[in-house]
């Protein structure tokens, strides 16, 4: 059976995750995996152009043709449910309609720069692509319990129609939905150097312990698309 | 022979100031009274074309107070969709004196908040707001609450402003017999149920306008005794007309009456400016060049003529921060934009002409 070739495609954010694959798990091979990515104040520009990944600062092979892959992994801005809940709210707080609260999460997703590329992907490929939020910064003092984590969890998966919301795995969070420090020290930026020397946090970018857990949280949501439950580690 | 014309500028003739010059050399059509600075703030509201004059103070660099700004999140295609940022509060359009009245009347306590709704298909709309939500509220509560919650920000608007720019269009109203509210648009157009017991047509007198406005202006000047004022009167004819007579004929009718009552406040009033879009856009010199076909719409260089008339008289001010030029930098709001940019409710009106 031929590996399935998927392409990840974000902002520094992708820098744990490719970090935590060149490590390697058992498991992992079942898939071949790229990546592409821009900085965040860079990753607006990234385009699709004559059917090639372009504008990129990084990537982790050769340039493909969009085409040969068969799943696409957006990992940028695509708002957190903290985000979105937190808009949510100030938009109920200033007497703002139900349909206006809603529409303030759904353009949250699709004013993206994960959305744009995800649809740019899909119209060039037919496929549809599965998306990660961004990371919640770890000091956020925005709190969610299960039910309304939960909840907004929905809304962004409606706002994204045919893609597919890959949520962060529970583990990542305390009690309340705030990111673990432990996830964050030593965070790794885009193309794998360490944001902060001695092994800081620069309280963004998770280091390669989170990105494992993003990549295990991808790569499951994708063994049930290519029915590979059972070479999973 | 000496007489009062005598050494008069330029522009005090119409040979020289309009007969001799290629109209787009036209100049010193305004002279304002006020001494304007960037760092004022400013308000805008009435009818549609006040919505070019907010745009165009914003991209020149002008304090434009938004007091009941879009929520963190929504996009600015829908924050248009949902009324917000098209004028200082979430009013929708104020085009009568009568209803600016009635808006201040609510905002300084001295009118209570109706509790009239409009109910179709199950959603709700504000009668005095019909179209800030296109597919109405989910209920009568939610309802109260975005009015109560525009009204708060239209005292702020008050409270906050040093200029509040007014742009009068219309003399013809729908009023509620029983109540005594009127509405910006007759019921049965945009939502609501029209009935002929309850709700009356007024075509507004030079009196009513008149007073109508002084008692806004009183009562805001109530709330905010350094507030001024900058009045125009909108270039953009009537979509319809219930007075029995040709709507052209309307048009010049009621634009001559708030014409009027603009200059007449302006002459008495120190704290009373009039800025003249109506006569930019309207006098035969123009020729009827800033309409589009449908000679109602202003098109986008009627807009910026306006525009650039107003400041380039508020540059010429001898004391007066400069504006800047408008940076058309991609995704910003060009300082003006074609006529279907504009959020107007009177257009729905368009839709009964030639109806059964």
């Amino acid at each position: 059976m031929t590996i399935p070739k998927l392409c990840v495609l974000g902002s520094s954010y992708i820098g744990a995750v490719f970090s935590a694959y060149k490590m390697g798990a058992p498991g992992d091979d079942r898939y071949e995996i790229d990546f592409y990515g821009h900085s965040n104040g860079g990753f607006p520009k990234v385009d699709v152009i004559d059917g090639h990944i372009r504008n990129v600062r990084f990537r982790s092979s050769a340039s493909l043709d969009v085409r040969s892959y068969d799943a696409f992994i957006v990992y940028a801005d695509l708002p957190s449910p903290q985000d979105i809940h937190k808009a949510m709210a100030m938009a109920v707080n200033a007497g703002c309609s139900l349909q206006v609260v809603a529409r303030v999460a759904t353009d949250m997703v699709r004013e993206s720069n994960a959305y744009r590329l995800a649809e740019l992907l899909k119209a060039l490929t037919g496929k549809a692509a599965l998306l990660v939020s961004a990371n919640v910064v770890s000091t956020t003092t925005i709190k969610m319990d299960d039910a309304r984590f939960k909840n907004v969890q929905a809304i962004i998966q409606q706002a994204l129609g045919d893609h597919d919301y890959v949520p962060f795995p529970r583990v990542l969070f305390d009690d309340l939905h705030r990111p673990l420090g432990e996830f964050y020290r030593g965070s790794v930026l885009l193309t794998g150097e360490k944001a902060v020397e001695n092994a800081g946090h620069d309280y963004h970018h998770m280091n390669e312990k989170g990105g494992r857990e993003v990549l295990d949280a991808v790569l499951r949501h994708l063994d049930l698309k290519f029915d590979l439950q059972s070479q999973a580690a | 022979m000496n007489n009062p014309y005598v050494g008069l500028e330029d522009r005090a003739f119409w040979k020289l100031a309009v007969a001799s010059r290629s109209l787009f050399d036209l100049t010193d059509l305004w002279k304002p009274k006020f001494d304007l600075k960037t760092s004022d703030q400013f308000v805008t509201f009435g009818s549609c074309f006040a919505q070019h004059i907010g745009r165009a103070l914003a991209a020149r660099g002008f304090a434009w107070f938004n007091g009941e700004p879009a929520p963190r999140g929504l996009s600015a295609s829908s924050a248009k969709t949902f009324n917000y940022n098209v004028f200082s509060a979430r009013t929708g359009n104020i085009y009568t004196t009568s209803i600016l009245a009635q808006w201040v009347g609510w905002a300084a306590g001295v009118l209570s908040l109706p509790e009239e709704s409009w109910e179709t298909d199950g959603r709700f709309y504000d009668p005095f707001r019909p179209a800030v939500e296109p597919d109405g509220f989910d209920s009568v509560e939610e309802m109260q609450v975005s009015r109560a919650v525009a009204v708060a920000a239209f005292k702020t608007c008050i409270e906050k402003a040093d200029y509040f720019v007014f742009t009068l269009g219309l003399t013809e109203s729908w009023r509620n017999i029983e109540t005594g509210y009127e509405y910006p648009m007759c019921p049965g157009t945009v939502a609501g149920v029209f009935d002929e017991r309850t709700h009356a047509f007024d075509n507004h007198t030079v009196m009513d306008v008149l007073t109508n406005l002084e008692t806004a202006m009183d009562q805001m000047k109530v709330l905010n005794p350094n507030l001024r004022f900058i009045l125009t009167v909108s270039p953009v004819p009537l979509t319809a007309t219930k007075s029995g007579g040709h709507v052209m004929v309307a048009t010049m009718e009621s634009k001559s009456v708030l014409r009027a009552v603009a200059g007449q406040l302006s002459r008495q009033r120190p704290d009373v400016d009039y800025f003249p879009s109506y006569e930019i856009i309207n006098s035969p010199v123009t020729k009827a060049v800033f309409f589009e076909p449908n000679q109602r719409d202003v098109n986008p260089r009627g807009v910026d003529f306006v525009m650039d008339n107003f400041f380039s008289a508020v540059s010429a001010q001898p004391t007066s921060a400069k504006p800047v030029k408008p940076k058309p930098a991609s995704g910003a709001e060009p300082v003006a934009s074609a006529a279907d940019d504009v959020v107007c409710e009177e257009e729905l009106l368009q839709a009964f002409g030639g109806a059964a």
